[in-house]
């Protein structure tokens, strides 16, 4: 099971500390902190178990996606249009990010075009938005933070 | 002008002023564009300019000025 934490913010950093501080009270006492790979890609560094990070913010929303595994996350509004020559909705483009995340390496153009894993990709809906989470768990659950 | 066609595509994907759009502008820092926004704007170039990007090459984009020095040498 993938855990989704979303939290409005204005102070981006000030938010993502907040969303790791519950995280870690989830965690038995486990401290978790974020590092950023070159690529811009996040990992998360703790001293036990080994667990996985995925980002994503848009509107003033800010998502983090914790797994056991690798993951990847995608937030946008879902009244956002997106050009029809990029990709048919802004669902399938959340998918796309999802799983461009989970690669580690990012968005490329091929994948706007090749077929994605949908096996792997599951996308819900939460209040104006849509959010896709791509990785190995086969459901996740939105904990939205006040 | 190339940058007067650019700064056109990028203030109306971002819905901003066009005249806030230099050569200096930076596209992460200034633009706060994300991945969607990226991706329309140089689909939106191509068009505009006939020319491909290459994503590796787009990677490489820090200002407008940059991308207006790219359009230039592959018109």
């Amino acid at each position: 099971m993938t855990s989704i934490y979303l939290i409005q913010y204005t102070d981006l950093q000030q938010a993502k500390e907040r969303i790791l501080q519950e995280y870690s009270k989830k965690s038995k006492g486990e401290i978790y902190t974020i590092d950023y790979l070159p690529s811009g890609a996040p990992q998360l560094i703790s001293s036990k178990q080994k667990k996985y990070v995925s980002i994503s913010h848009t509107d003033g929303w800010l998502a983090m996606a914790f797994s056991d595994s690798k993951v990847g996350v995608d937030l946008e509004r879902a009244d956002r249009e997106v050009s029809p020559s990029v990709c048919e909705s802004i669902e399938k483009w959340t998918r796309i990010e999802a799983y461009a995340k989970w690669t580690g390496l990012g968005l490329s153009r091929d994948m706007l075009f090749e077929k994605l894993p949908d096996d792997m990709i599951i996308t819900k809906r939460f209040l104006k938005y849509v959010v896709s989470v791509c990785g190995s768990a086969k459901d996740f659950k939105i904990m939205a933070l006040v | 002008m190339v940058l007067e066609k650019l700064s056109k595509i990028i203030a109306d994907q971002l819905g901003m002023e066009q005249s806030k759009i230099t050569q200096g502008t930076s596209l992460k820092d200034d633009l706060q564009a994300d991945s969607l926004d990226i991706v329309e704007i140089i689909m939106a170039i191509e068009d505009e300019f006939g020319i491909q990007v290459d994503d590796d090459d787009a990677l490489a984009f820090k200002t407008v000025g940059d991308v207006v020095d790219y359009i230039e040498k592959n018109m």
